[in-house]
Formats: C-alpha cells, structure tokens, sequence
C-alpha cells in the first residue's frame, strides 16, 4: 500500500513535469534569421544578421548563426534567462513576440514581392501559428 | 584645386600601398600584446580614415568630425553623405534575377531598388546591375527565380563606373563597407596584417554582391545615363 502510494506519487509529480515541458515548447519556438526572409526585410523586426555585439560583420560573405526566438504569454525576462546572447560562444538569439512576428509575415506576405522569399514566410507563418493555443507559463 | 574625390583617392591609395604600422581590430583583440604598437584598422575604418581627410583637405572639418562620428554604421554614413552633401546612390548587382550564392538578399534589394530608390533607406539614384551573368550552367542558376530566363548582360553601365574616381560603399545593409575607384574594391580584412590586410578587387567579380555604392557629385557626370532610376525618391 505504502509503495502504491508513492508510485502515484511519483506518477503525478512526472505528469506535472511532462505537461510543463508541453506547455514551454507549445509557447517557445526557435528559428532560423532566415526564416524571416532576407536581411533586407527580417531586419524589421529581428535586427541585422551580423552578431548583435558588432557594430558590422566580417569582411568575407560568412553567414552567423542567429536564432530567433518566437514566444507567446511568456515575460522577455525568461525568455531571455532561457536563451541568453552570449558572445563568447557565439550565441546570439534575437526575440520576437507572436503578434509582432505574425504582423510581419503577413505584410510581407502580402506584398508578395518576391515568390520564392513568400513561400518561406507562409512557412515560417503556418510553423508559428501552432503556437496560438499554447499555454501561458507563470 | 584638387576636388573632394581627388583627396579621397590620395587617401586610399597611399593607405592601400602603405599600412605596415596597421593591424586588423579583430585580431589585435586576439593578440593584444604582439600587436600593441600597431593602430587597429578594420572595413569601416579605412573608409572613414579616407572620406574624413578629404573633407578636412576641402575645408569642411565640421563634415570631417561628423563622419567619425557616424561611422560605426556604414548605412547611416552613406545617408548622411546623400542627404548632407549631394552625393549620389548607386545600387549595384551582379545579377539581380540569380545570384551566384542563392540568397535571395540580392533579388529582393533589387526589386526594392527600383521600386523604392532606396537600399536600406539611403536614396538611389541609379542602378547598374547584370554585369556578371550567370550562365544557365551554373549550378545556382534558377535556384531562386524558376521562371526567369538568362539575364540580359548590361556592359555599358558597369564600364561607366571605370571611370568613376571614388566612391564610398556598403554591402547587405552595412555588414561590410569599402571603397571604390575606376572599378576597384579596396578593402580591408579584419582579421589581418601585412600583405592580406588590405585587398583590391574587381567589382565585376566582388563576392559580396548587391550592395549601394555613394559617390560624390564630382562623379555624376560619369555615370551611364541610362542606369539612372526613375522612380521618385520620397
């Protein structure tokens, strides 16, 4: 009966940790700068694509590696704990909230100017919507 | 009297053949202690080294000293010089319909160019693009723009820049900056020293691609008249 008890115990306490995770990564998508389009456009909302604690880029064509984090329902101040910048390991994450970033896409999707650069947008745009229904963490 | 891009072009030349007591930023940063007699220079640096000498040696020190101060952000210096001083924008693509590295920044500045007048809000005034075909061989050929056929080579545009004596220039929004003259890119690389710290380069075959060249007016006259944009700048 005891071990019963505590097997439920730990039951819940499981269900409780795996519904969290749920939540976190229904509320928190991770993308690609490109994603958003090229530079020219995506920097509307997420910055230019050389590191953020550059005042340029490199001097050859090299792309860096900037992840943008989509969140809803969700402080920036745990966003950013979550997915610090840290330069010395080249981690640079720019935030974008759900509204904003879906009012991007759908101007620029909108505006059509470019075929090929719209069928990423609808993408990224139909990746992020299933963040609509997530929960709010606390 | 010499004219502003006369000036500019002693500048660049001189530091272009003589940079021996220079070291790129980034990798003084990474050796402090070897480089520490030697000034750090990088892209932005060189052309701002070059664009404020020739306004001191016009006179114009308040121009000088504003050009320092702007010169972190190579977009903003080229709008400061349009809209400050006359000078001219000038959007230059290779290939606008299928660049040779598949990013769609280069069609999409392109489309902009002509529909806006602007590369990354500094007003243009003409465009010189398609003067490095790629050849439908090409593995990026189509890989952008499916539909779009060989572009149609434009010659005459891009040689009217060899006779162009200076001009100050940025690529995809300011990433990377550089000067031009008589249809050279003069560069500087970051991470140098000696003999690879600076670099000239055709324009015909810069790896950077799209980007917006400014000029100053001295050198309107020598730009290809049919390159000149005709929408109407906002």
């Amino acid at each position: 009966m005891y071990f019963s008890v505590i097997r439920i115990l730990l039951y819940l306490a499981l269900c409780m940790v795996a519904s969290c995770s749920a939540s976190d990564y229904k509320c928190v998508t991770v993308l690609q700068y490109s994603d958003f389009g090229p530079q020219v456009i995506a920097s509307e909302v997420i910055g230019m694509e050389w590191w953020q604690w550059q005042t340029h880029g490199a001097s050859r064509p090299i792309k860096s590696d900037v992840k943008v984090v989509v969140y809803k329902g969700i402080p920036l101040r745990k966003i950013e704990e979550r997915y610090p910048v840290i330069p010395q390991r080249q981690k640079d994450f720019r935030y974008l909230e759900l509204q904003s970033a879906l009012l991007f896409l759908n101007k620029k999707i909108e505006e059509n100017l470019m075929a090929s650069v719209t069928t990423t947008l609808v993408r990224t745009r139909e990746q992020i919507s299933m963040m609509s229904g997530c929960s709010i963490l606390k | 009297m010499k004219i502003f891009s006369d000036y500019a072009h002693d500048k660049m030349m001189s530091l272009f053949d003589e940079h021996s007591n220079e070291v790129g930023s980034e990798l003084k940063k990474t050796n402090p202690i070897q480089y520490k007699d030697y000034k750090s220079t990088d892209c932005i640096t060189y052309s701002l080294n070059v664009i404020a000498y020739a306004f001191e040696k016009r006179g114009n020190t308040e121009a000088a000293s504003q050009v320092w101060k702007l010169g972190k952000r190579g977009t903003e210096l080229a709008r400061y010089l349009v809209n400050s001083h006359g000078w001219v924008g000038i959007y230059v693509n290779p290939d606008s319909k299928h660049p040779i590295d598949v990013d769609p920044e280069h069609t999409y500045t392109s489309h902009l160019a002509t529909k806006t007048c602007k590369y990354y809000q500094i007003p243009l005034s003409y465009k010189v693009h398609n003067y490095t075909i790629t050849p439908n061989a090409h593995k990026s050929f189509q890989k952008l723009n499916r539909d779009a056929g060989v572009s149609k080579l434009d010659s005459i545009a891009i040689s009217s820049l060899d006779n162009v004596t200076f001009g100050f220039g940025v690529s995809r929004g300011g990433m990377h900056t550089w000067v031009f003259s008589r249809g050279r890119v003069y560069e500087v690389h970051w991470d140098k020293v000696g003999s690879e710290l600076y670099e000239a380069s055709s324009l015909r075959t810069f790896p950077w691609l799209s980007g917006v060249i400014v000029v100053p007016s001295d050198q309107v006259s020598k730009i290809e008249a049919s390159a000149k944009l005709t929408c109407t700048l906002a």
